[in-house]
């Protein structure tokens, strides 16, 4: 499962916010050359407040954003983004420790079963009086 | 399990983020940089290149962070899945978790079911299954309880009693305490009163294993902070504590260890109890005064009380005696303190801590005042009159005859105190806390201060005036001679021994009543002195000590006054004695209430001392050669001085050795000296009266204000003038009245006049012409022979000495017949031109001279001539010539030697050569015959019709001077008839 991948909903407000940080990077790169490029005319200096106008409002409607807050981002992967490294490998290797603690509970689970049935078993054979009571407790473990 | 059952797994927000924060916050933070940047670009200062870079630098940063948020909104498409498995993750771990558990319980129940395997074949249980069928097996609790039989157990408990007593019987080593037991209920129980009971008994009537703990309870318990006797039970937990201890120690020591044990512990609760009986204490009036030390592993409970105390603190040591038992001693300021009979124990055991300390501390409080009683009775003789115990804790002090204190100490901080106290009371009291080894010392300096401080008041309200600066060095104090016969202890009298000067207002300087209080003893020492200060030293030129009211140490308001006017009329008395002798007088001042003295006086010169005791007084016996000299006088005058109100007077009476041929004398000056001289006893008596109020004041107020102003004043200028003047006088009388042919006309201070001839106008007078006395002149009436030679005399005895008044005297009378005579002689020669003149106006023919007659001629005052001559008619040729014929005789006084005598000064009568050669023959004829007859007088062929010493020396006569006038007189008539017969 990669981000390419899984693109559901063009309306989602994920989506929008995609697209606003799209244009957002796209102003910072016109501005950059705009900068560089700078030689005091008029001209320039409109393009220029222009541009940091419409960085500014960007700015502004990227922080009020009220739709995102059940987006819930562990700082791991704020981590792995900050040092430059891909986050679905994250994701990638986490559901992976999932899944293996999974299969080693489910043999441990089993495990038990089988112990539980060979002393229950044991029990009864010695002492036939608590027949009744091992077969409750077997009736209350078995899955 | 259906679905529906399975609960939800539990979802975990820790360490995750809203997605729109993230955007927000950074959307704020690259806001702020560009803001920030934008700010910075109004800066000149940078080039715009470095600007522009600078700028392009945050917006790459920026555009970098936006390109991760960009990754990360891309990411967060799948966060909702990522955060599932989280909760999955984490859900995971924990079933994980339980597993383990699970499988450790399973560990622990093995091992538990190893103790319920049937044991190994063995003959014992061989047997038991051979008698009873079966083993006996634990059933662990799982078969069913049988009832026991309650006659089964009362059985038990009858034989377990017995068996008890038979045990306890046996027992060797029973503690002392333990020896009153008493078995009941199958135990053994132990009761040792107000610590603790406890019971034991035996589990097992077969071996030897000993008793075990059954009950334990403690005798006392802890209520409103008081320990009292009340069984007590311990709690559940620390009992079972207590009896694992005590069941390992029964098992090792017996009983023994048991009982040990357990009083201990007893012991140790009720110390605790104390402890925290005593933390109560603290928290409550006793804050700041009480503390304490408790030490549970030494078991011991110190309580220091008195804390701000400045002394060896106390202390009450609560512990366990050497004799195991619980029990304090008292170190009392350090010193272990059995003196006493207190027990930490009530009557009925109960243990009261705040009681047992109040105890105490009253006790101490005793201890110390009788301490401080036996301390001040150490330093001080006559003690008892100072302080006396005044409910057994308290020390009534007699401060001084008015005032009394009541001093004590603070039972809860130890603190000195006095009742009511005064501000210097409340000083001294702070004196003793700040330290508190010499109280007694600091009470008797309360008391000299208390002393000093009513003095003080009295004295200033009569109206003394306390002068601070003076202060005495150690060396003068021992010119006062203090009284130190009441203190014990010498090394205390600097502390305990004041001086106070006083003044009045109108004293000069250098004028003190010293008061010398005292710390020791109620008697106040009182000196009237003079006191001097040089170099920045005061010394003390004269001092007398003096004693006031009847007692000693009562003095009143009126005492004060009375004593101003002592005080004065001593120091008065002594400056007349030192002026005296400055003037080199030798005196003794004596004693008037001596009968010796008395005597004296009253012998001598009939002065009777007892009328003059009244007022304040002092009597002087004078030497007469050292002061004037008086001739004639006895060696001893006596000088008393008295001072009633403010005046002073002062009476000088002497005697003289012969009497005087005089009628009394009595006269005043004009300065209210006063002399009498009674001729009968010879006793003179000078009067003179000082108003003090105007000497002293005038005085005091040009000197007193200067240190450097002497402060002689000269009190007795006037009565020594009048006694220098009088002492004259009788010098004077003196040597008029041995001198039977004088006679004593008038006489004051400055005059006398007397007679020394026979005509009352034959006297003269003599001034005193100045104070000084060092000249005199004299006065002659009108009529005295001696004015002729007045200005003589006066010469004579310009330089006043009384040799000089003798000769005079002598002079007078050796020469008064001279001037008698002389005055005579002039006398009839007026008389004789007078009726010459007379005769001449009634006669028709006028006459240049008389036919004859006499001339008198002064040379100088001891000699004269008298010229006679005669005019003789001589017929020459048609002319009749009158020719004057002339001869003299001479009057002379001589002397025989240089001094003058009565007896060897003679008077020369002579006639002079005569002049013959100028006269003619009938001139000379008559000259002849008349001298010749003369000298036939001068021969004594014709003695004169005289008596007296008379010796005719052919060419003149000599005579003494009482028969010179007659002679004179005889020869000038008989010669006068010669010349005038024709």
């Amino acid at each position: 499962m990669t981000t390419e991948l899984s693109n559901p909903n063009r309306e989602s407000p994920l989506a929008a916010v995609e697209t606003e940080l799209a244009s957002i990077i796209e102003t910072l790169i016109h501005l950059g050359v705009q900068v560089h490029d700078f030689q005091g005319t008029e001209e320039a200096k409109t393009g220029l407040s222009n541009n940091i106008n419409k960085l500014i409002s960007h700015l502004q409607s990227i922080s009020s954003k009220k739709d995102l807050q059940d987006i819930a981002i562990p700082l791991e992967i704020v981590n792995y983004i900050e040092d430059g490294r891909n986050p679905d490998i994250y994701t990638r290797e986490f559901v992976d420790v999932v899944r293996k603690i999974n299969q080693y509970l489910y043999g441990k689970s089993i495990a038990f079963q089988q112990f539980r049935d060979i002393l229950s078993a044991k029990i009864k054979s010695e002492f036939p009086d608590l027949e009744q009571e091992v077969e409750s407790i077997r009736s209350k473990t078995s899955l | 399990m259906s679905d529906a059952d399975v609960p939800p797994i539990p979802h975990v927000a820790a360490n995750m983020t809203p997605l729109g924060v993230v955007l927000q916050r950074y959307a704020v933070h690259s806001y702020k940089g560009l803001s920030e940047y934008l700010k910075t670009l109004e800066n000149t200062t940078q080039p715009d290149s470095i600007k522009k870079r600078n700028f392009l630098d945050i917006l790459v940063s920026i555009r970098e962070n936006f390109v991760r948020l960009y990754v990360l909104s891309k990411w967060a498409r799948n966060s909702q899945s990522v955060e599932k498995l989280i909760d999955l993750f984490v859900w995971l771990r924990e079933q994980n978790q339980s597993i383990t558990n699970a499988l450790m319980q399973i560990g622990g129940i093995k091992q538990s079911l190893v103790s319920a395997k049937l044991p190994n074949p063995d003959l014992e249980t061989a047997l038991e299954v051979l008698i009873k069928g079966r083993p006996q097996l634990p059933t662990h609790n799982y078969g069913p309880q049988k009832k026991v039989d309650p006659k089964l157990i009362l059985h038990t408990l009858k034989t377990l009693d017995v068996e008890l007593s038979a045990k306890m019987a046996l027992e060797d080593n029973l503690p002392k305490p333990f020896y009153n037991y008493e078995i009941k209920d199958g135990r053994v129980k132990f009761r040792i009163p107000n610590l603790f009971q406890c019971c034991v008994s035996i589990a097992n009537t077969y071996d030897q294993s000993g008793f075990f703990l059954v009950d334990f309870k403690l005798e006392f318990q802890s209520r409103d902070n008081k320990l009292i006797p009340q069984v007590t039970a311990l709690p559940y937990m620390t009992f079972a504590h207590l009896e694992k201890v005590a069941n390992i120690e029964l098992s090792k020591n017996g009983l023994t260890g048991l009982y040990n044990i357990f009083h201990n512990y007893a012991i140790t609760c009720k110390l605790y109890y104390l402890h925290r009986q005593l933390i109560r204490l603290r928290m409550g009036m006793w804050k700041g005064h009480l503390t304490h030390i408790y030490n549970a592993e030494k078991c011991f409970v110190v309580v220091t009380y008195w804390l701000k105390r400045r002394s060896v603190k106390s202390t009450i040591e609560i512990g366990k005696l050497k004799n195991n038992l619980l029990g304090f001693r008292w170190i009392r300021e350090g010193r272990l303190c059995t003196d006493h009979d207190f027990r930490l124990e009530n009557e009925d055991g109960s243990i009261t801590i705040e009681h047992l300390i109040r105890d105490i501390i009253q006790k101490h409080i005793e201890l110390h005042i009788k301490e401080v009683q036996q301390e001040v009775a150490d330093k001080i003789e006559m003690a008892d009159k100072f302080v006396s115990l005044h409910k057994d804790s308290q020390l009534l002090l007699t401060l001084s005859s008015m005032k009394s204190a009541v001093y004590g100490i603070d039972a809860l901080s130890g603190d000195g105190f006095f009742q009511n106290p005064t501000p210097i009371m409340a000083r001294v009291a702070a004196q003793i806390n700040a330290d508190t080894r010499e109280t007694a010392l600091k009470l008797l300096v309360l008391r000299l201060e208390t002393h000093l401080s009513e003095l003080g008041s009295m004295l200033m309200a009569t109206g003394w005036i306390c002068v601070d600066v003076v202060r005495l060095s150690t060396a003068e104090y021992t010119k006062l001679n203090i009284d130190y016969d009441h203190l014990k202890d010498r090394t205390f009298a600097e502390q305990l021994f004041a001086l106070k000067f006083y003044r009045r207002k109108k004293w000069p300087s250098g004028w003190f009543l010293t008061v010398g209080v005292s710390g020791f003893s109620s008697k106040v020492q009182w000196w009237c002195s003079r006191i001097k200060s040089s170099a920045g030293q005061w010394s003390i030129s004269w001092c007398e000590p003096m004693i006031i009211g009847g007692t000693e140490s009562e003095y009143s308001y009126p005492s004060f006054v009375t004593l101003a006017k002592k005080t004065t009329s001593m120091l008065l008395c002594n400056l007349v004695v030192k002026e005296l002798e400055n003037q080199g007088c030798k005196l003794k001042t004596v004693d008037k209430v001596d009968e010796k003295v008395r005597q004296f006086t009253k012998q001598n010169f009939g002065l009777d001392l007892d009328s003059m005791r009244k007022g304040d007084s002092a009597t002087v016996i004078l030497d007469n050669k050292s002061l004037f000299n008086i001739p004639n006088c006895r060696d001893s005058l006596v000088l008393t001085m008295n001072i009633k109100n403010s005046e002073l007077e002062i009476m000088i009476f002497g005697k003289l050795q012969s009497e005087l041929k005089l009628s009394s004398i009595s006269f005043n000056d004009e300065k209210n000296n006063s002399i009498e001289l009674n001729p009968e006893t010879s006793i003179f008596k000078i009067h003179s009266q000082i108003n003090l109020f105007e000497k002293l004041n005038y005085e005091s107020t040009a000197s007193f204000f200067n240190p450097l102003a002497t402060t002689d004043i000269s009190i007795m200028s006037d009565s020594l003038l009048v006694l220098n003047k009088f002492f004259s006088l009788l010098s004077l009388l003196h040597i008029i009245s041995h001198d039977e042919s004088l006679k004593v006309i008038d006489i004051s201070l400055t005059r006398v006049s007397f007679q020394y001839g026979s005509n009352p106008e034959e006297m003269i007078t003599l001034i005193l012409l100045n104070e000084t006395q060092d000249s005199i002149s004299i006065e002659l009436p009108k009529d005295n022979p001696h004015r002729l030679c007045s200005k003589y005399l006066n010469d004579m005895v310009s330089d006043f000495d009384f040799q000089k008044i003798k000769l005079l005297v002598r002079y007078l009378k050796l020469t008064l017949p001279f001037y008698k005579l002389l005055v005579k002689l002039s006398m009839d020669s007026e008389e004789f031109y007078r009726r010459f003149l007379e005769q001449n106006s009634n006669s028709q023919q006028l006459r240049m001279t008389p036919e004859s007659g006499f001339e008198l001629n002064m040379f100088d005052f001891e000699m004269f001539k008298i010229t006679y001559y005669k005019y003789l008619e001589r017929k020459l040729e048609k002319k009749v010539k009158t020719e004057r014929v002339c001869f003299a005789v001479t009057i002379q006084l001589r002397h025989r030697t240089d001094k003058l005598s009565l007896d060897k000064s003679l008077f020369v009568i002579s006639i002079e050569p005569l002049q013959f050669d100028q006269y003619d023959d009938t001139a000379k004829k008559w000259l002849q015959d008349t001298t010749n007859k003369i000298y036939a007088t001068l021969k004594g062929d014709e003695p004169l019709p005289v008596s007296g010493q008379v010796v005719y020396l052919r060419r003149a006569i000599a005579c003494d001077y009482l028969s010179v006038e007659n002679v004179a007189l005889k020869l000038h008539q008989r010669i006068l008839t010669l010349c005038s017969s024709k």
